[in-house]
């Protein structure tokens, strides 16, 4: 017998949702996803930096920034946003990308969905992660041979270790 | 490892991976499907196999192909670091909202310990 209903969930799988319930008014919590000033203060993960971050706000708009390592490395990324409904919704696809803003061609783009909830004076941010299953499989099967081929993919590769060794 | 990059590439063995991703089939099913001679259809299989995404299962007189979990286990495993680093993305935010409301509800608080402009 095949035991597929296992793995055709996991297969399926090629998205995630985070959420948080954050102690700030949502009009406030929209500024701090749309806003570089902000922007550059929370969105790396420590201990990286954002020493550049442009956003032009509108559908089709480009928000590119870079993060930088402690070492000083720089690693740029692009997302164009789809849909803004401000302050209740942002959606938006991204990809690794180099200082010009043009996407790094064999790293498949992923698209998000972040929506703004008050609750109580509160506001619960949800974030939607969606890869395209093709591409996405590529990535995960060639995570092995990629290392090395651009430093951004090295960083989110150096970085996956990072965590998994904590 | 480095060749499954260039194993998905062809068009035709990606379209094997995502019509095996519905449940195994026969190679029989699967030229069917692909509308190509099964000859192609058994090389790109064999490709597939050598690169440890499918492995064949003889049933009765038929082999049966389906993909096998590693490469899907490695995706779960990446998608769930990418959620990691949204959860730590969230940690940082939270942070930041502190020191900024700290900063903006000062005015009204006359407080002594906070000197910044």
């Amino acid at each position: 017998m095949f035991d597929d209903q296992s793995l055709t969930t996991r297969v399926a799988e090629q998205e995630f949702v985070v959420e948080r319930l954050f102690n700030a008014p949502r009009a406030l919590m929209f500024e701090v996803f749309t806003r570089a000033e902000h922007l550059k203060r929370w969105w790396a993960p420590q201990p990286y930096a954002v020493p550049v971050c442009t956003i032009d706000l509108r559908p089709g708009g480009i928000w590119h920034y870079c993060m930088r390592s402690p070492e000083g490395r720089l690693h740029w990324a692009r997302s164009v946003y789809r849909e803004i409904v401000p302050p209740e919704k942002l959606v938006y696809t991204s990809t690794f990308a180099d200082e010009h803003a043009n996407p790094i061609e064999g790293i498949p783009e992923h698209l998000t969905t972040l929506t703004f909830t008050e609750e109580e004076g509160k506001t619960r941010v949800r974030a939607h992660v969606q890869f395209a299953s093709a591409e996405a499989l590529k990535v995960a099967v060639g995570l092995g041979m990629l290392e090395g081929m651009s430093m951004t993919w090295e960083y989110l590769v150096e970085y996956v270790r990072e965590l998994q060794a904590k | 490892m480095k060749t499954l990059w260039t194993v998905l590439a062809d068009p035709n063995r990606e379209h094997i991976v995502e019509m095996l991703r519905d449940g195994p089939l026969t190679v029989g099913e699967i030229t069917r499907r692909l509308g190509i001679r099964q000859p192609q259809v058994s090389k790109h299989l064999k490709v597939l196999s050598e690169a440890a995404i499918v492995e064949v299962q003889p049933q009765a007189n038929r082999r049966i192909y389906r993909l096998r979990r590693e490469p899907f286990q490695e995706l779960e495993a990446w998608l769930q670091s990418f959620r990691r680093l949204w959860e730590e993305r969230f940690d940082r935010l939270d942070n930041y909202l502190l020191e900024i409301q700290a900063t903006e509800q000062q005015p009204g608080h006359g407080s002594e310990d906070n000197t910044d402009v």
